[in-house]
């Protein structure tokens, strides 16, 4: 600053006097932090900073078929017309027969015989609507079923014209339709209600007449009702999973080459999303790695015991906000570490599910969102260390070389200074690029930096400082200037190849500084 | 053209003129402006420059342009002990005295000047830092404090008049001036405390400062830049008696000017730590994208105003007198000039003149200054006709040629013309 503004008071006179200076000017400064190497997902810090490779992998998740799945439903409306004494005539638009009807739904299979609903909220399927007019005039017929309804556009309704003796179908899409189940005084389960109206079709010329040997018969199907959310009381029942094989893929993202699990602590979790308290009964897993083709199965005391997990609560009904009921069960003293040891990427399962371990029917506060199923996770926190082998990383930084004014550099180089404190060996190699990300210049390539220096835990003590000069020829000079991105590319390894112990603060830091002979012209 | 014409004109008499504030000579003074004249007229240049370290040789070779070598910076590095005081005052221009012609002897005064003036205070280290470069104070902290450096240009337009009273031979002349001034530029930095440290291997640079900067225009483009305007007023008074004694004392500069344009002032207390261009840049730990003096002081002064600041011109006082004797053939006087504001604070001198037949007159003069400078030198008058007179001088023959000598160097020249 003082200098500047002393040269800048020269400047008035017009004295431009040159001579030489050493400088050493910091250039580029960075650090590579455990964040940046290892995805810090898998990684937990521990009072003492030392790091823990933490993972949390889902196994599986389970909805239970039968509960989510409305039966097929069948309701049949057989309309005589034998009441009549005589035909009688009717003008066009006229109701024959107006009626409510009330009915269960079908829940009479053995799956479903325990299960009372009080309302639903349907995923997707539909409501079928069959109709067969034995009669000699054109009717309207009008389905309407008003707890079956949507929140935007009302109870489900149909009209349709079923001409004489003709038979009619139609489907109906009733996904996000609600359905209310508990009758007109809210005091009952399973049931809808339906109005049908048998109307003389307004299009008919003129009088007609309907006999009594006439006929229509409705049916209307509920068909292939999958539900994204029940309440009420699902049954006391044990449903079998597996077995079957779900995908693994934590090794392939931490991009290790070895863990040791000899310290490790391993939980089972189980979350559950579903308000009614369950009883998990794991049969059997098996890891499996396809690439080696081993397999080993879980062995622990934990094995073909019910594991209990408590309901889960609806904050509010039908919001799909809930207050999850988690259960972790630990694994540590099973076999785990080995079944770890051959990094599977699949594992097989097979368990059993007893659902309201209470049996309390009464209550109804059974529920369940389709997009919240019980989930089974393992959890593991690795306290043994890790081994590296070719791990990659690379960054870029903008260089803003154009603006380094190193036309007057009479000679020099530039110093590459490397801190390690990684218990990582490095290699590395720095490009300068152009705004297309081109390469047009090469810093380092494959410059060794030794890790840092070990203690008997094999945690660092000390950084490992490497430096390095490129004398700055007047290739280089140009490609400072023309430079607009500098890359970097690491490669890692454990150092001496062992399992090594990372803390929070272990760090790499690099810098580049100009080392020059600049002529100070004004 | 016209302003081509002038410019060239001015810059002439900048460069051949040499002077005084008054009309009179320093070392054999008279009333110059004596009613029986119809007129007097000088064209001047006047110039001082002191420093108690940096020599003749490298300010010389600072101010031709040339190469300064590393013999050169080692040699002047050397004597650099403490802090370095330097000042540079230059004043050039021209005064217009029209005498009435009657009973009164009241004139009318007229002029114009040019005036440079830089001073200093600077600490060895800067200059050091200066001169090699960080690199060789890598690994040491350099604490430089009390560091003042202050510059500013500006020309004057003046009016004025004066007037002569007094019995038979004792004369009293009372003047003044009235300044109109264009301020061309202005820079003052004040770094009360600052801390310098490059890390051993270069890798950050660490920069604590506490410092005021006042701006205004930094680069001096041309005669014509006009960045402020103010005003000034001169005053004189002298007393002599004919061939008998002289006293005079005047005060210059004695005025403000309102620096408007280009204007940035600030205050700086902050630590800033340059470590390269960075990933995650904090905006207070990057280099500087460049190097450029208006870069680095928006990185130091970061809540800078650019509003218009007024500031007092470096007034100085000049008081002298001395005795004729053997019939004025000799003269005898001192001469001393303040500059309060100044790191050089006065420049004083004694002189021994001797007269002869009023044509030719010659001064052995011995000067001191408060950069505790002891120099000689010698000035010489020459009345080439009735009308026209030469005078020149310096009172630094002793050092300005000495280019180890801690820098003392100056001179004047005046042409006088008198009708």
């Amino acid at each position: 600053m003082i200098t500047a503004l002393l040269l800048n008071a020269c400047q008035k006179d017009k004295a431009k006097p040159k001579w030489n200076v050493d400088l050493l000017i910091p250039l580029i400064s960075d650090s590579i932090t455990v964040t940046d190497i290892l995805d810090e997902n898998f990684f937990v810090e521990n009072p003492d900073q030392s790091i823990s490779l933490v993972f949390s992998e889902e196994l599986l998740n389970m909805n239970i078929d039968t509960i989510i799945k409305l039966p097929d439903t069948l309701l049949s409306f057989g309309i005589s017309l034998d009441f009549l004494p005589q035909p009688i005539a009717f003008e066009p638009g006229d109701t024959i027969i107006s009626q409510l009807f009330f009915l269960p739904i079908e829940l009479d299979s053995e799956d479903f015989s325990n299960m009372a609903l009080e309302k639903s909220i349907i995923r997707h399927g539909d409501v079928v609507f069959e109709s067969y007019n034995q009669s000699d005039t054109d009717l309207k017929v009008v389905l309407g079923i008003p707890k079956v309804y949507h929140p935007e556009s009302g109870s489900f309704y149909s009209e349709q014209k079923v001409t004489q003796n003709e038979f009619f179908q139609k489907a109906f899409d009733i996904s996000d339709y609600h359905l209310d189940f508990s009758g007109p005084n809210h005091d009952t389960i399973n049931m809808l209600s339906y109005q049908v109206d048998l109307i003389i079709h307004p299009d008919e010329p003129g009088t007609v007449m309907v006999k009594p040997e006439d006929s229509i018969a409705l049916n209307v199907y509920f068909k292939d009702i999958l539900l994204y959310y029940s309440r009420g009381y699902f049954g006391h029942e044990t449903y079998a999973f597996g077995p079957e094989i779900y995908e693994f893929d934590m090794f392939e993202d931490i991009d290790v080459k070895e863990i040791s699990f000899d310290e490790a602590e391993i939980w089972i979790e189980i979350k559950n999303t579903f308000g009614e308290e369950v009883n998990i009964n794991v049969k059997d897993i098996t890891a499996i790695n396809t690439n080696t083709q081993e397999s080993l199965s879980l062995e622990s005391d934990l094995l073909n015991t019910d594991l209990f997990i408590d309901r889960a609560h609806e904050i509010e009904e039908e919001s799909g906000n809930i207050e999850t009921s988690t259960s972790r069960f630990d694994f540590s003293e099973s076999n785990f570490p080995e079944i770890f040891s051959i990094q599977p990427n699949k594992f097989s399962y097979e368990l059993s599910v007893e659902t309201n371990v209470y049996e309390d029917s009464a209550s109804l506060n059974n529920f369940f969102y389709y997009d919240q199923p019980i989930a089974l996770s393992i959890d593991a926190k690795v306290n043994g260390g890790l081994k590296i082998d070719s791990l990659f990383q690379e960054s870029r930084l903008e260089w803003q070389g154009k603006d380094l004014d190193i036309s007057n550099v009479s000679e020099g180089n530039l110093k590459l200074v490397f801190n390690n404190a990684f218990p990582f060996d490095f290699l590395m190699n720095i490009y300068l690029e152009d705004k297309d990300m081109t390469i047009i210049d090469t810093l380092t390539y494959q410059l060794f930096m030794k890790g840092g220096h070990l203690d008997e835990n094999y945690f660092i003590t000390a950084p490992y400082e490497t430096k390095t000069n490129i004398p700055l020829g007047d290739d280089l000079k140009k490609n400072i200037n023309k430079a607009v991105f500098a890359r970097y590319e690491l490669v890692l390894n454990s150092t001496n190849n062992e399992y090594i112990n990372i803390r929070s603060t272990d760090y790499l830091q690099f810098k580049i500084i100009g080392d020059f002979d600049y002529l100070i012209e004004q | 053209m016209y302003k081509l014409q002038l410019f060239f004109l001015f810059m002439v008499i900048s460069l051949m003129s040499h002077a005084q504030l008054n009309n009179y000579d320093l070392y054999l003074p008279a009333n110059t402006n004596a009613s029986d004249n119809k007129y007097t007229s000088q064209i001047y240049y006047n110039s001082h420059l002191n420093s108690n370290g940096l020599t003749n040789g490298f300010l010389n070779t600072l101010n031709k342009s040339g190469y300064i070598s590393d013999e050169l910076k080692n040699d002047q590095y050397e004597q650099l002990n403490g802090h370095v005081l330097s000042s540079h005052n230059m004043i050039a221009g021209a005064d217009f005295w029209i005498n009435s012609q009657d009973e009164d002897k009241f004139s009318y005064y007229f002029g114009f000047d040019h005036q440079q003036i830089l001073d200093s205070k600077i600490d060895a280290d800067i200059i050091g830092l200066l001169f090699y470069g960080n690199k060789k104070y890598a690994g040491k902290n350099l604490n430089i404090d009390d560091t003042h450096l202050y510059s500013t240009y500006f020309n004057r337009m003046k009016v004025g008049g004066g007037i002569d009273f007094g019995d038979g031979d004792t004369k009293h002349t009372i003047s003044g001036a009235l300044s109109i001034i264009l301020g061309q530029n202005y820079e003052e930095l004040t770094i009360h405390k600052s801390d310098f440290y490059t890390q051993q291997e270069g890798e950050y640079i660490d920069l604590s400062i506490q410092a005021d900067i006042e701006l205004a225009d930094t680069s001096w483009a041309n005669i014509w830049t006009i960045n402020g305007i103010g005003s000034s007023i001169d005053l004189s008074y002298s007393l002599i008696k004919e061939n008998n004694y002289h006293l005079a004392l005047s005060i210059k500069n004695l005025g403000i000017i309102n620096w408007r344009n280009a204007s940035f002032s600030g205050s700086a207390d902050t630590s800033l730590r340059f470590q390269g261009i960075q990933n995650d840049d904090d905006q207070d730990q990057t280099i500087p994208d460049n190097f450029s003096f208006d870069n680095l002081r928006n990185i130091v002064f970061k809540d800078a105003r650019e509003e218009a600041f007024t500031k007092m011109l470096p007034m100085d006082i000049h008081i002298t007198g001395g005795k004729y004797f053997s019939n004025s053939k000799f003269y005898a006087g001192v001469s001393t000039v303040f500059f309060p504001s100044l790191h050089r604070s006065y420049i004083a001198e004694v002189f021994f003149t001797w007269n002869h037949k009023d044509k030719f007159h010659i001064t052995p003069i011995v000067a001191y200054n408060s950069l505790e400078q002891l120099t000689a030198g010698l000035a010489i008058g020459v009345n080439i006709s009735k009308s026209i007179s030469i005078r020149a001088g310096s009172s630094y023959l002793t050092s300005s040629f000495n280019s180890q000598a801690p820098a003392a160097q100056g001179g004047f020249v005046s042409f006088i013309f008198i009708k």
